[in-house]
Formats: structure tokens, sequence, C-alpha cells
């Protein structure tokens, strides 16, 4: 027996409510803490299309042999790193194909950021950009130009990249992060949003041109067409600026943030934002051309893209609806299964849609009925 | 989490503290460091009354110490007993002994929503950044231009621990003393290593919160403690903290110390008596009053 029963039970209780909320505690926090896991999208060629797998690996997948449903992988395909002890780190920014190449950029945990080229046919690492030590997170995709790979950084700055070496040419450094990805006019322009508010154009040698400030952060890539940018800013509104001179040609308030690049088609803007709803607009005069804008279940983050005459959209509850582009009217809705979260571009070919939920799958879409062709899961 | 939960905890905890945290950040010159400081010398004078309730809860329950091992002795074959009376004594007393843990549980809550809004206001992802749009409130159309907020201050990024270490020293060490001032002393062996283990416990589990979590809820932690520090010391002087075993210099402490040399013997003074407003005691031990009087000197 305790020398003082009633004391030490007074105590005890003191503690064990103390260890109890402390432990209540430590679950809420670890429950709160970010477990970053990505969303990067994909890149897709006529035959095979690369996908970053939830353990944060590219997985280079035939198509056909996924339609077959054969045995992964097959001669063709690979992932990489090959050994499932290594990994990319969290990956945001969808893969970029050129000229045979693949490059994938990483946000990693955070503050540890790197890019890295791949052989698109043998899946061998080509080089690593920095090749010691990391840059800032990276969050939008690479632009490759020419010979030069642009890719934007958490650290606030841009970086310009020798494509075939991965050496650097030039950086740029804005105010804050820069999430979005480069955009370019194709001839003497680059145009990098930041999460400082502002659009800066440049010249292909990271000379500042203009610079254009919003009243929000700006985390979409820009949409260059016909002489015109088209971006959306947390402000709530989506900008049409005048590229060559960055003066503004006309604003659409839709009160809530477009956080996905605009698709242009034709003399429409296709838009989606975070409040569930999709737009159509005269891209002459950002009018709005729908009755009432489209409505989804979730947040349209994604850029929507067309297939088989109809518009995709995909949203955060893990849908994908076929809209039509005329009056926003719908077609149908395909919802994924387990149900999850499509943060993931999107991509659209030979009326099929391929995307990525956060389910660890890729899922190829019917684009003219919302059929789910085959589903192939990436393991991770 | 079902979603009335989410909806509640969303609209009396989270947004407040989110729109709350940047509303200070645009007045406090765009500095978020500062703003959280602000913000917790804020949250510490809004608990205030609880966070004194609790002190004082803590001395009248040390201060009882005497009467409880009485108790204990003479009802020691039936529990049952013992418990009644003990809890009559709190009643006559006006002691609530759960009273100590009230204002530390109304901080988790205060915690957590800074914690998510730290992460959100700073876009430590873009997951974050998304979500933050979602929170702010409509009518405060302003508030968008401020986003995300600056997230870096002297060495820190305070989206990311502090890779220095410097932080989890300081909140450790600051929690540390926290703990060592608020402690009753106690000659009774098993509650010595209870008080011994908490008093460790707390400064190392907060310590390695600090090297996992955002820095700027690190400084919340920081200046929280040292709060705590300075209102312990007006309220309870130094506790048992010493400089190498030397009194510190300013107020003694006013909590009884060693309450188990109380149950030693009957009939003599106790430390209990310097106490307000608790009654003069009959039952202690002048032992308490020599070990006062050491640490006083």
């Amino acid at each position: 027996m305790h020398k003082y029963p009633g004391m030490t039970c007074l105590k005890r209780k003191k503690i064990t409510l103390r260890a109890a909320a402390m432990l209540l505690f430590a679950l809420l926090v670890s429950g709160c803490s970010p477990s970053i896991k990505g969303w990067a999208g994909l890149a897709v060629s006529s035959d095979a299309a690369y996908v970053i797998s939830a353990d944060h690996r590219i997985f280079a997948v035939d198509l056909k042999a996924r339609s077959r449903g054969e045995a992964f992988p097959t001669s063709s395909e690979w992932r990489f790193p090959a050994d499932s002890n290594q990994n990319l780190g969290a990956v945001y920014a969808s893969p970029v194909l050129e000229g045979g190449k693949l490059y994938v950029a990483s946000f990693n945990d955070g503050s540890h950021g790197r890019l890295t080229a791949v052989d698109a046919t043998t899946g061998r690492a080509l080089w690593q950009f920095p090749p010691q030590g990391t840059i800032g997170s990276v969050v939008g995709s690479s632009l490759v130009r020419r010979d030069t790979v642009y890719v934007g950084s958490s650290d606030h700055r841009v970086y310009a990249l020798d494509a075939s070496s991965g050496v650097e040419k030039w950086r740029f450094e804005t105010k804050n992060k820069v999430w979005a990805g480069v955009a370019t006019d194709g001839q003497s322009t680059l145009y990098v949003a930041s999460l400082d508010h502002n659009v800066y154009a440049l010249d292909m040698s990271g000379g500042l041109k203009w610079t254009f400030e919003t009243q929000g952060a700006i985390a979409s890539t820009p949409l260059y067409a016909d002489g015109v940018l088209y971006f959306g800013s947390s402000d709530g509104t989506l900008y049409a600026l005048n590229a060559a001179s960055g003066e503004r040609k006309w604003v659409f308030d839709a009160d809530s943030w477009m956080w996905g690049t605009p698709l242009l088609d034709r003399s429409t803007l296709f838009v989606g934002s975070l409040d569930n709803r999709v737009f159509a607009l005269d891209a002459a005069s950002g009018k709005a051309l729908w009755a009432e804008p489209a409505r989804t279940l979730g947040s349209v983050s994604v850029t929507p893209v067309k297939a088989a005459g109809l518009l995709a959209v995909a949203d955060q509850e893990g849908r994908v609806y076929g809209l039509d582009p005329a009056t926003g009217e719908q077609r149908w809705v395909y919802v994924s299964d387990p149900k999850a979260a499509i943060y993931a571009q999107m991509v659209a070919q030979n009326d099929m849609l391929y995307v990525m939920p956060l389910n660890d799958r890729l899922i190829s879409i019917d684009a003219r009925s919302g059929s789910p062709v085959w589903v192939f899961r990436t393991g991770g | 989490m079902p979603e009335i939960i989410t909806t509640l905890w969303n609209s009396f905890f989270f947004q407040p503290i989110l729109n709350g945290l940047i509303i200070l950040y645009g007045v406090l010159f765009h500095n978020l460091a500062l703003t959280i400081v602000v913000f917790t010398v804020l949250v510490r004078m809004l608990i205030l009354p609880l966070t004194l309730k609790q002190l004082r809860a803590a001395k009248s329950l040390a201060t009882l110490q005497p009467e409880m091992a009485k108790l204990q002795r003479r009802y020691k074959d039936d529990r049952q007993r013992l418990s009644q009376e003990q809890m009559r004594l709190y009643k006559e007393r006006g002691v609530n002994p759960l009273g100590c843990a009230v204002p530390t549980l109304i901080q988790f809550p205060v915690w957590i929503g800074l914690y998510q809004s730290i992460l959100l206001t700073l876009a430590a992802t873009p997951e974050n950044l998304m979500s933050l749009s979602r929170h702010l409130y409509p009518s405060l159309t302003d508030l968008r231009a401020l986003v995300p907020l600056e997230s870096k201050f002297l060495w820190l990024d305070l989206g990311l621990p502090d890779w220095t270490m410097a932080l989890p020293l300081l909140v450790g060490v600051s929690m540390w003393v926290q703990q060592k001032m608020m402690t009753v002393a106690t000659e009774d062996p098993r509650q010595q290593q209870m008080n011994s283990t908490m008093q460790w416990m707390m400064p190392v589990m907060f310590g390695f919160f600090t090297t996992q979590f955002a820095s700027g809820l690190a400084i919340y932690w920081l200046v929280s403690n040292l709060i705590s520090i300075v209102v312990q010391y007006f309220v309870t002087g130094w506790g048992l903290l010493t400089w190498f075993g030397k009194p510190l210099p300013g107020k003694p402490s006013l909590i009884p110390a060693a309450a188990g040399n109380a149950a030693d013997s009957e009939g003599s003074d106790d430390t209990a008596t310097q106490e307000k407003p608790v009654k003069r005691q009959s039952d202690g031990k002048s032992g308490n009053k020599r070990k006062i009087g050491r640490r006083s000197r």
C-alpha cells in the first residue's frame, strides 16, 4: 500500500490527465502534419504514358500492353529509379516529354527540389540539376524550348538549364515562390508567374521586359495564345494581358481562385474555379458565354481538355465530367473508384482520357461515354 | 472526421485564428514572427484568468497536503471513506483538483489551429495554399492580397522546422524552467519519481515536436513558456528552481514544500499557514518550514 494513497491517487489522476492530453495533442498534431504526397500528372506519347507513382517513382507504361492487360513490366516498360528503395521525393509537376527525354522535377519535402532528366526509352538517368545539393521545391512543370529547360522553384527563382547537360545558363529571381510553369510565345519571350502576385515577361536570356501586378498570388501557368496572356490569380480574377506590352486587355471577376491554366478552344476560354464552377468565356472580350457556369461537386484545379467533341473537367471529389462545350450541359460523369481527388493534369488522346486520381491508379476513360477502359495500378 | 465536427472546428477555432493571424500580419509590418509573438500574448491574455485559477488551484492543493496525509492515516483501511473525506475537504476549501488542467487543455485547439494556419498561410504545400482560399472570410477581400505570408525570419523559414536546433533547445529549456517552478516538493519517493518524470517528459516532448513541426509554432511555444514563467513567478515565486543549488534572487517560493513530511508527525504548524486564502492548519510539521526557509534565504 502507498504511504499516502489519497495523495498518490490525486497526483496520478493529474498526471494521467496530462499524459492523455499530451497524447491527444500529439495525435492531433501528427494528424495535421503535412504528409506530402504530390499530385504529378502524366506525359503521354503516341504509344506510352509516363506516370509518377504513389511511391514517387516514374513508370513508363505501354498503352497497348495496358489495354491488353499484360503483366507489368513488358519489355518496353520500366521504372525509375529501378530500385524500389529509392525515389524522387514527392512530385507535383507533371513530367515533360521532349526530344526523347523525360524531365521530372521534384518537390520532395518542401525545401529540397531537383530536376532529373531521364532517357524516355531506357529509363536511364541522364543528368540532375543541381548535380550536388538541391534547389527549392518545384511545383510547376518544366518548359523545354530548343536546347533549354526552364523551371521555377520555391526558392523564388526561375532557372534556365542546358537541355543536354543540365548546366545552368541563367537564373531570374522573383519575390516569392514560383509554383507555376514557365510559358512562352515560342519566339522571344518567357512568362513567369509568381506567388509574389506578379507576372514577369523575360527575354530568352533572363532579362526583364515588363511586370504586371495583381492583387493575389499566381500559381497557375499562364496561357499564351495569339499575342494574349491568360492567367488566374488568388484575387478571384482571370486576367487577359497584351503579351507584348503587359497591358491589361480585360478581366473576368469570378470571385474565386482559378488555379488551373485556362483551355483555349477556337475563340472560347474554358477555366475551372476552386468554388466548384466551370466557366466558358469569350477569349476576345472575357464575357461569359454559358447562361450559367457548369457546376461540379468539388473544386476544379485542373485545366479542362477537349476530347471526342466534349469538354472534360476533373474535380477534387474524384469525378470527371463530360460537358457540352456550347452550353456547359453535363453529358456524363465518371466517379473514380476508390474515390480520390483529382489534382493532376489529365491528358486527352484519340478520344481517350488518361486520368490520375490520388488513388495510385492511371485510368483510361472513353471520352465519348465516360466509361473506364482500363485501370493500371502503379503500386507503391 | 465527421462533417459536423469539421464544420464546428473550422467555424469556431480554425477560421478565426487563420483570419485573425492574417489581419495581424497586415497590421504588424508583414512580419510573421512578430505576428505570432503578438498573437501568443493575446491568447495568453485571454486565458489569463484561467491560468491564475490554475496556479492558485495548484497552490491550494499543495497546502492541503498535511491534512490529506492525516486523512490517509486515519482511514488507511477504508478507501471509500478516505475518498469521501478527501472530496469533503476539497469542497470545504473550495479546491477543484482537476482545475489545474483546464488552461492547458484550452490551449490545445489554439495550438492546432495556429499550426494549421501557419502551414496554410505560408503555402508550405500547394494543397495548403489551395485550401487557404476556402477558409478566408469572403467579406475581408483584402486578406487575399496578403497571402502567402512571408516565411523568412532571421535564419528561420517559419513553415519548416529549425535546422539549427536553437528553437528546440530554447523551447525545451523554457519548458523545463516552467515545470521546475510549478512542481510541488515532496518526500514521498513515488511522488518524487512522478515529478521527476513530468519535469523531463514535457521539455523533451515539446523539444522533439519543435524539431518536427513548423518553427512558427515553436515561436508560439517559446513565447507562451516565457509568459508562463513570468506569471508563475508573480503567483508562486521561483518554486523549486535554483541556480546550481543556490536560491534565485527576488520572490521566494510561495508553494509549500515537502508535504510528505507532514505525515510523519502530527500537531505542528505547516507551510499552509503562510498561504491565503487557505486557513491556518494545525497538523503540519515544522520540517516544511525549515525547508522553505532554506530556499527563501
